[in-house]
Order: structure tokens, then sequence, then C-alpha cells
């Protein structure tokens, strides 16, 4: 028998949860609305960065990375998807679907406001692989967030930002899952302040500090049957002890024409960033991102 | 805690009984089917559980002090058909186990640093009055347990459900027919831990409702089960006392003491 923080296990062992972080601290970057950094006047847009920032990539550009894909389609659209997940099958007998899009603000100026969803779904025949031989029940994680940024003048940016998490396993082909004791559900508030200072045209230092505003209990709800009885769990689990909530990160990143890196090295809590599903303690924790950027069009 | 009781209907037989579990209704759930139902998120809400504790008193306590044989023996008279509520009992005591795959299916939500609760519903098919089992619900009923999960606990105390509950128990020789009917309280004397090894040793019940055994039928009454250890709590005149059905005997608790009584000599000692 199974249960809902095996699952949560299972996601959490995904080969994206190493490089889910970095791909949030990395996320590359595109033009934003109003001034553009670096005055010289260039074919090259630059390359504001997206993750934790209201900001998306310019029209036409596209960025590949280990860790994420990323185009804009529009100036104020953003669709991407992170790439470990769609090569897990090796590992989990499925590859793990996920996308998500970015929409920001039309009007010029200092101030940007943007909001992103994403889906993730891991099929049955994953969950079976890695929590049970007798699981089909699949799961979906669903995250949306809210993001300001405000420019302070050409070299400093701040950002602040809101995001929710939900996952839930869910019934697979059939909508109704025909194994896996329990249903998982579990909803993860965040928040964060992502400042960067841009020293040059190239180099940044970057400042992430992110908050966990609350996460649920997860719920865990199963039917089981056999010829005699019957017996239908409506459960919740939490932890009983006291949880980190902070973490921060300081680092680093480079902005080239085509090429973006960014690393960062804190302590505290460590979400994956797909799920938004924190780690109860406080952990060192390494951002690392690092991708190709080339535009298709302008 | 007030207990309304009445018993109706003609004893069937003497003989000691030895209790058949309902057979299958232990059955192990991992051959079953799983359905999966995605929940809300929040803690999951726990159910209120009865308190059988004034009941528990009365048994630990008779009130009544009978004083001599007999009125021991008139008042074991009252209730003729105490073995075949006795087996009667067994029977409905057997309809809890799946209590225990679910211990062991819940006791796996939880862990270190883990704390698990809300509610375990178990629908018991009941298996029919026939020598083999039919768990066929429009046919022989239910029994439905609704347990409390708190703090990685299953509460001992709960509340269950029988609808036309059919089932069957032996009496000697006799396989004599149950039906189960109403709301029964329960309290197996302690709460059951996850992830630690359980084993039923007490039982007591309130039912509201009815059970039949053969031809008797008895409402509203209540009883305490052990291992090898009926207890039936009975109204006198003189106050409360317990009847019981033991592998000793049968014989009565009062104020004073403990009486075993001798059915076929018609004899009753305090011991």
């Amino acid at each position: 028998m199974r249960h809902p923080l095996k699952l949560l296990a299972l996601l959490a062992s995904l080969p994206l949860s190493a490089s889910a972080g970095a791909a949030e601290l990395a996320g590359p970057e595109d033009v934003a609305p109003g001034p553009t950094i670096g005055a010289a006047p260039s074919k090259y847009r630059p390359n504001l960065r997206t993750d934790f920032t209201a900001y998306t990539r310019p029209g036409g550009r596209v960025s590949m990375g280990p860790l994420k894909f990323e185009f804009g389609p529009i100036d104020e659209v953003t669709i991407g998807t992170y790439v470990p997940p769609w090569f897990a099958f090796p590992f989990i007998g499925a590859p793990v679907p996920n996308a998500y899009i970015k929409v920001r603000s039309w009007f010029p100026g200092p101030f940007t406001l943007a909001v992103r969803g994403g889906l993730l779904f891991v099929d049955g025949k994953a969950v079976a692989e890695l929590a049970d031989k007798d699981a089909s029940a699949s799961a979906m994680g669903l995250a949306g967030e809210v993001d300001a940024s405000y420019r302070f003048g050409e070299h400093f940016t701040l950002s602040a930002g809101l995001d929710y998490n939900h996952l839930s396993a869910v019934g697979s082909d059939e909508e109704v899952a025909t194994s896996v004791e329990g249903a998982s559900t579990a909803d993860t508030w965040n928040s964060r302040l992502f400042a960067e200072w841009k020293l040059t045209k190239v180099f940044s230092l970057t400042f992430l500090v992110r908050y966990l505003i609350s996460q649920s209990p997860i719920s865990a709800e199963a039917d089981t049957n056999s010829p005699a009885f019957s017996v239908n769990s409506d459960l919740s689990t939490e932890s009983t002890g006291a949880r980190g909530r902070w973490s921060a990160a300081p680092g680093v990143s480079f902005d080239w024409e085509h090429w973006e890196l960014s690393i960062g090295v804190g302590y505290g809590v460590v979400p994956l960033p797909v799920f938004g599903i924190p780690t109860t303690k406080n952990w060192p924790l390494v951002d690392f991102a690092f991708a190709f950027h080339f535009d298709l069009y302008d | 805690m007030s207990h309304r009781r009445s018993v109706s209907g003609a004893k069937d037989s003497t003989t000691r009984h030895q209790a058949r579990p309902l057979g299958g209704v232990a059955a192990r759930a991992c051959g079953g089917l799983a359905t999966f139902v995605v929940g809300c998120t929040g803690a999951a809400d726990v159910p209120a559980v009865p308190d059988l504790s004034g009941l528990e008193e009365s048994y630990e306590a008779p009130s009544a002090e009978i004083g001599d044989a007999p009125a021991v023996q008139a008042a074991l008279g009252s209730v003729p058909e105490l073995q075949e509520l006795a087996a009667a009992f067994r029977a409905a005591g057997a309809l809890i186990d799946p209590i225990d795959d679910a211990r062991e299916t819940a006791g796996e939500t939880s862990g270190a640093g883990i704390r698990v609760q809300g509610t375990i519903q178990i629908q018991v098919r009941c298996p029919g009055s026939g020598s083999t089992p039919v768990y066929d619900a429009a046919t022989n009923g239910t029994f439905t347990l609704r347990l409390a999960v708190q703090n990685n606990t299953i509460r001992g105390s709960f509340g269950a459900d029988a609808e036309h509950c059919l089932a069957s128990t032996r009496l000697g020789e006799t396989q004599l027919p149950i039906e189960l009917d109403g709301r029964i309280e329960m309290d197996l004397g302690g709460d059951i831990r996850f992830g630690q090894p359980w084993t039923r040793s007490h039982t007591l019940f309130s039912l509201d409702g009815s059970i039949t055994v053969g031809a008797a039928t008895f409402r509203n009454v209540s009883a305490r089960l052990e291992p090898d250890r009926f207890e039936f709590l009975q109204e006198t005149a003189r106050g409360s006392v317990v009847l019981f059905v033991s592998d000793s005997g049968i014989g009565l608790r009062d104020q004073t003491g403990t009486w075993l009584c001798d059915v076929d000599a018609g004899t009753c000692a305090i011991l």
C-alpha cells in the first residue's frame, strides 16, 4: 500500500529536482519594456532575466539550455518547458510533460507586471515505477505566480513575486485510477524578493530571498475494495516539527550575446520550482542555469 | 449515559458456543480494487467519537446487591437467551476485523515527524446467514464503521451503522442466523497506534437498534466482549448486574462479588 508522502517523495526524486532550482534562478531573460540596458543601440536585444521577475523574452527569441527551453512568440508572452522531466523516461518509464506560459504587462515604464501559469503531468506508469508497481494514478502539478518588477535606473532591478503551487494525484487514462493508496494534494504559497544589480553589460550580482507563506497538509483519500469490505480513507498528513520558511541565495549571473549563465549558493528551504513543494528543513542550496539564446525573428 | 434494553424471544440452546469468525470478512484488501479520488487540501476532519466511559463504569461496578443464590438464578433467568446473545455479539465483533486492515493501510501514511488525521470508513458487506458467505450488500446488508484518526492513532471508540446485516454464528452444533440493525457504538478499550502491533482484547458495545439471533431479538442492549468472556448489563429491581458467559460457566457480578452458576444443577455459588 502506498501513501501520498511517497508520491511526493517520488516527485522530489525526479531528475529535475536538482536542476529545477537552478532553472528558476537562471532563467534566461529578454527585452524589457521601456529603456534597454546598456545604452549602445544594437541589433542585439538585451536579455532580461525572466525567472523571479516580471520580464519576458523578446518576440522571436529562443532560449535553449539543459534545464529549460523558452520561446517568446511576442514581446509580452513567453512559453517554455523544463527539459529534464521530458528525459525522465529511462528512469521512470515515461516522460514527464510540462509547460508554462508567462504574460507580462504591455505598458512601458519602469514598472512591469506579469502572471505565469504552469502545468506538469506525471503519468501513472511513472508513478507506478517510482512508487508502487500496482499504482496507476497519475500526478499533476499546477503552478501560478504573479510578479512585479521595478527598474531603478539602468543597473538595479527589484522584483517581488507570489507563487502558488498545487500538487495532486489524479486518475489516469480512464479518469479514475485503478490503484494507488491515496490521492495526494498539497497547496503551497511562496513569496520572494529578487534583486539584480547589473555591474556591467555582462555581469550582475543577484540576491534571492524566499519566504514560505504556507503549505497545506497533504490530503489523501483512497477507496480500497475487497469482496467482503471496502475501506474509504479521508486522511491528511502534516509535519509535526518546526519547519523552515526562509531561504536566501546570493549569486552572480553572466549575460553574453548568445549565452547566459547564473549561479547562486545559499541556504534555507529548498523548493522544487515545478511543484513548489518545499523541503521541511533548511538545506544548503546551489542554483545553476545555463542556456543559449538566439532570435528567430525580431 | 442511559442504555435502554429489552429482551424478547425464546431460548434455543444452552450449549456453550465457540465464536465463528465471519468468513472472509478479514480478507485482505490487497487483492481488491482501489479507486482513487482527489481530495481537497486542508486538514481532514476528525469525526466525533462516542463516549462509553459511563457504560464501561457500569460494567466495572454494577449497582445491585443480589445477596443470595436464588436471586442470582432469577436474574440469570431474566435473560434466558444469554448464550445466544453471547454468540451473536461474538459474531458482531468479527465484523470489525477489517479495522486491522485499515490500521495497516493508514499506518503507511505516517512516519517520523508526520501527523496523520482524518476519517476511515469501512463498509463491511455482511456474509449472510448461510453456510457459505455471500458478500452481497443488497441481500445481506451492510455494517459501516466510521473511525476517527488523530495523531497517528485510530481512536478506540467509534460508531457503526448496521443495515439489515445478516450473518451467522454457531452455538455448539447449531448454526444460528443473526441480524443486526441500527446504530452501534463501540469502544475497544484503547486507541490503535499506527505502526504498532494491535490485538483486540476488549470490545464494549452499545446498540441502539436490534440484534436477532435465532428466534430471539434483543433491542437497545449493551454488551462487553473479551476473548474468554461475554458480559451483559442487566437492570433488576435492585439495580444493575452483569451477567456473563465465560469458559468457566455462566454467572453474575453484582456489587458484592461474582457468582458462578451450574446451569444443569441449578445452583450458584459466590466466588
